[in-house]
């Protein structure tokens, strides 16, 4: 049994390498946004906040920030409605293949490659006359997004009871009732994480607010932008910030995942005696 | 009730059909013509013609193929990375802990793309802080050369896509069911060879649509290769990107490109899950269905 300790071991020790790995590169970011010196790199001999001082008075900075927050609200609404809307007709579908069909369809973004689908949609924003700038992102984003709203959706919908809707109409709800006043109050959950992912997507998204923009650039084509022009430890600092907001986002989007219990996998019978097993 | 039923089905069909397809198919239509946006005093032909710009041009084909193998072999280090991961949490974790251990690996992946990026090159530059320790060490005199480089584009790469991988293989593996591998046990099988022989096989949908997914989103990656790439980075869809950016007389050769690189990776990715997956939902406690 010891060889299976020693590779337990050696798996756990795997995993938590993978963790730093992944971890150690952010943390990077923050050190740099807080080093006191003008370049960018080690060896970090003094703090300060220098730099978080220098962005908030960085207009360039704040403007950034207030059209990305406004792609992201408008980009995440039209997902949520094209999103939600999918979801319930695809749960309508009877028919196996029509169901499978309809889902493949709705999800082509996400396996379409990120450049693909980037500048098919800057040549069609051109075809159908919008100029590059805040429509055409927020519409790039949404079509992003939405498949996710949709993935989302349908899983909660799956897992709502078939009678209570039955029950709101046998009680005299027409359908556009018994959706708002039962199955609306039942999804809020995965909307609430659906949104939120949506909104990360959005925030995040470097690709399409490239191809998709104007003059005026979303955060990560800012902070993209002044990568190239020489690093500044001012990046560090407009960085940090968006990578905590990004963290806050993801955290809330977790919890309401869990909260409307989509993580929930069916559990094995042989299972827990197998893990203590191996312990 | 009909019109019910028209409306449900019909306002998302109107949406796949407008922001999901007609965007690719505009595309495709772009990739046949010679100019665009048609000139005043030149009639646009339509024709195969910048489909064979690329193919007469070897340029073209090796950058291409280049990124083809790129995206494949990025595929391959992510599933030899995520496996073992998503093994140890989905096997060797009490069921309790398992989602907290979960969402520890996705929470890097919450950043947007550019800013672990731009962790990676404060990672490998110059001045960063692999050679801040190299030579803190005394290891090295001159800083290596880790940026900029086919090597940091590779490790930037991993950083982007590792999720996509990790989370379906970890899903395989999460519903293997455990009385197969008690079975393999109980008839003698050593670890290694439970491993390879039931483990490998039953969880092969999720490694499939892993490597699909990693591989498409390689292949489509722009910024990677932007800023780790340097100067001399030859991707094909930086490639593709430049003939965006430089004027709008080269858009329908960039759409050519477009088309070449979505047709090939989608029919690469979706050979290789044909291959790879065939029959696995059968084995592993009908997971698919």
């Amino acid at each position: 049994m010891s060889g299976a300790k020693a590779r337990a071991h050696a798996l756990a020790a795997f995993y938590w390498a993978a963790v730093v790995c992944l971890l150690l590169p952010l943390c990077l970011i923050a050190l740099m946004s807080l080093k006191d010196g003008t370049f960018v790199g080690f060896p970090v001999k003094g703090l300060t906040l220098r730099w978080y001082r220098l962005i908030a008075d960085d207009r360039e900075v704040f403007e950034a920030f207030l059209f990305s927050c406004a792609i992201a609200a408008a980009s995440t609404s039209v997902a949520l409605a094209t999103g939600l809307w999918t979801a319930c007709a695809i749960v309508s579908l009877e028919n196996r293949l029509a169901r499978a069909a309809l889902i493949c369809a709705a999800c082509l973004p996400l396996v379409t490659p990120g450049i693909v689908s980037a500048i098919a949609l800057r040549i069609f924003i051109a075809a159908i006359g919008l100029e590059p700038g805040f429509l055409a992102i927020a519409l790039g984003h949404a079509v992003h997004s939405a498949p996710y709203v949709v993935l989302i959706v349908s899983l909660r919908l799956a897992l709502m009871p078939r009678d209570l809707v039955q029950a709101a109409q046998s009680l005299g709800a027409g359908p556009g009732r018994a959706f708002l006043l039962v199955t609306l109050p039942w999804l809020r959950p995965a909307l609430g994480a659906a949104a939120l992912l949506a909104l990360l997507e959005s925030f995040d998204d470097f690709l399409r607010s490239f191809f998709l923009g104007g003059f005026q650039p979303t955060l990560p084509v800012l902070i993209y932008g002044r990568l190239f022009s020489g690093l500044s430890p001012e990046i560090g600092a407009v960085t940090t910030l968006v990578l905590l907001l990004s963290i806050l986002i993801g955290l809330a989007a977790e919890t309401l995942a869990r909260r409307s219990k989509l993580l929930r996998r069916p559990s094995h019978s042989g299972s827990s005696a197998h893990v203590s097993d191996w312990r | 009730m009909r019109y019910g039923r028209a409306l449900l089905l019909g306002g998302p069909l109107l949406w796949i059909v407008g922001a999901n397809i007609a965007p690719l198919v505009e595309m495709a239509r772009i990739s046949l013509l010679d100019v665009y946006p048609a000139a005043p005093e030149h009639v646009s032909t339509v024709g195969f013609g910048n489909y064979a710009t690329f193919w007469s041009n070897p340029y073209y084909v090796t950058v291409f193929l280049h990124s083809l193998l790129f995206a494949a072999a990025t595929s391959l280090i992510a599933l030899i990375i995520a496996y073992p991961i998503a093994y140890a949490i989905a096997l060797k974790t009490a069921p309790r802990s398992r989602l907290r251990r979960l969402w520890l690996l996705i929470a890097p992946f919450w950043t947007s793309e550019i800013v672990r990026l731009f962790a990676v090159m404060l990672l490998l530059a110059n001045r960063g802080a692999v050679n801040g320790v190299l030579q803190g060490a005394g290891l090295v005199e001159d800083p290596l050369p880790l940026l900029y480089n086919p090597f940091s584009v590779a490790a930037g790469m991993l950083y982007v896509v590792l999720l996509a991988m990790l989370l379906p293989v970890y899903a395989a593996i999460e519903r293997l069911s455990h009385d197969l591998l008690d079975a393999a046990a109980g008839l003698g099988a050593r670890p290694w060879r439970r491993f390879l022989c039931v483990t490998v096989p039953l969880t092969r949908d999720g490694i499939a649509s892993g490597c699909a997914l990693v591989f498409l989103i390689s292949l489509g990656a722009f910024a990677v290769p932007a800023l780790l790439g340097g100067a001399n980075a030859t991707f094909f869809a930086t490639t593709i990107a430049s003939l965006f950016a430089s004027s709008a007389g080269r858009w329908p050769l960039g759409a050519a490109f477009a088309v070449i690189l979505l047709v090939s990776g989608i029919s690469v990715a979706g050979l290789f899950v044909q291959f790879v997956a065939p029959s696995a939902a059968r084995f592993s406690g009908g997971g698919k269905g």
